[in-house]
């Protein structure tokens, strides 16, 4: 199992970007047939209530570009200094190039610089942490920016109640940097590819090209359309993994770490759904009130939900600014990660994005 | 667990106002819905440790089939 520990990166701030277009679950009773009581069923059991859509001009890199500005800005740091850039997404400008290339470009940011994707999707953000921690700790990069983000509203069909709902959009940057201070960290990461087809866009790439036949809208038992180019989520299976991988890989990450359960001042999961959260603190023996939920804000934004909900946290916490954090995320692949990292003092942000139609 | 028990928890994931019997049919009510598909693999899973696939799941078409899931747990 890849475990990890590491004293010499941390990160200096985030920077959340939420697109502009509000969707309510409350406003898409069409969307469900006219069953108010299903909706408050799905609000009051899955927590689902505002999120947010970017528009038809605007892809996740612009919302991580705006992120990244707002956060060189914001911590007055000069971004020729930048060495590395990682950006994490599965919705992408292009097949090729790589959309970090683009953002290289837009950021301004100098020729010495490594600048490369990951295609991971809600485990995405502690796996690009532990790269970025990693490639400090090895002594090749000394100020690494992690932008992840997605734009899920883009792949889903608009008419799929299980998925429309669900997800939000939003781009998020995070600047990593060598510290002279130890700054001690854990993680740990897994995989499980039996589970690969669990969730998945099976048509569009080189496995099933698009073609007619893939464009063509197929009901499912519930009624949900959806086409082979939409993306497709086996819910059952993907609960069961997650009540049962996640809660044993927090044990993991506690006893690989050494830092005692009550010393963890917030133990932020992706923000996948309440209820499955509420299974996973259950499962694992968590204080609820430790645990951050802000899908009703913003909806499930695959791996941009935790940088947003240690942004949300700080924000709203009353002050306090110096944490140590659990950090687990969990799905697509089927892939899993989680870290104990400290969060010391760190510039955080949520900004509404305000670019888009003129792009 | 008796069968009663567990007709209760079903029940319960289902939150069924009336009481169920094992005949009934789940594909013809209203509260069988992916929300309750969540909450009956989530107290298999506490009750019983067993997982629930969605293959199982989708083979459910009464109440007695998801007895039957739990048939080797059963006093």
């Amino acid at each position: 199992m890849p475990r990890a520990k590491f004293t010499k990166a941390k990160i200096r701030g985030i920077v959340s970007s939420i697109p502009q277009i509000e969707k309510r679950i409350d406003d898409e009773k069409d969307l469900y047939g006219g069953n108010i009581k299903l909706i408050e069923k799905i609000k009051k059991m899955v927590g689902l209530n505002v999120r947010y859509e970017a528009d038809k001009y605007t892809t996740t890199s612009d919302l991580c570009e705006n992120a990244a500005n707002e956060l060189l800005k914001g911590t007055g740091f000069d971004r020729s200094d930048i060495d590395c850039l990682i950006f994490i997404t599965q919705t992408p400008d292009y097949f090729l190039p790589a959309t970090a290339s683009v953002l290289h470009k837009k950021l301004c940011l100098n020729k010495d610089c490594a600048a490369f994707d990951i295609t991971l999707g809600c485990s995405g953000y502690v796996y690009g942490l532990w790269m970025a921690y990693s490639l400090i700790e090895a002594g090749g990069c000394n100020n690494v920016l992690l932008l992840a983000g997605e734009t899920t509203s883009k792949i889903v069909h608009p008419k799929d109640k299980t998925t429309v709902p669900l997800f939000g959009d939003a781009g998020t940057a995070t600047l990593i940097q060598r510290t002279e201070q130890p700054s001690p960290s854990s993680f740990v990461l897994y995989s499980d590819g039996t589970g690969y087809e669990a969730i998945m866009i099976p048509a569009g790439a080189f496995r099933m090209p698009k073609s007619p036949e893939t464009a063509r809208e197929v009901l499912d038992d519930d009624g949900n359309p959806r086409t082979l180019e939409n993306l497709h989520l086996n819910g059952p299976d993907i609960f069961s993994f997650a009540i049962n991988e996640v809660p044993r890989s927090v044990d993991e990450i506690l006893n690989f770490s050494g830092v005692p359960k009550e010393n963890i001042d917030a133990f932020i999961f992706h923000q996948a759904n309440n209820y499955i959260t509420d299974n996973i603190v259950k499962k694992a023996s968590l204080p609820p009130e430790k645990v951050p939920l802000i899908i009703g804000k913003y909806g499930n934004q695959s791996r941009a939900s935790i940088p947003t909900a240690i942004c949300d946290l700080i924000l709203g916490g009353g002050g306090k600014r110096s944490l140590t954090a659990l950090l687990s995320g969990f799905g697509v692949g089927l892939s899993w990660a989680n870290c104990i990292i400290g969060l010391d003092d760190i510039y955080v942000k949520i900004k509404k994005y305000e670019g888009g139609a003129d792009r | 667990m008796k069968k009663s028990e567990l007709l209760e928890e079903i029940k319960d994931a289902l939150q069924r106002e009336q009481p169920i019997d094992e005949s009934m049919q789940l594909s013809d009510s209203e509260e069988w819905d992916s929300l309750s598909t969540l909450a009956i693999i989530s107290f298999y899973d506490r009750l019983f440790s067993k997982t629930l696939k969605f293959n199982e799941i989708n083979k459910v078409k009464t109440v007695s089939d998801l007895v039957n899931l739990a048939s080797d747990k059963l006093e």
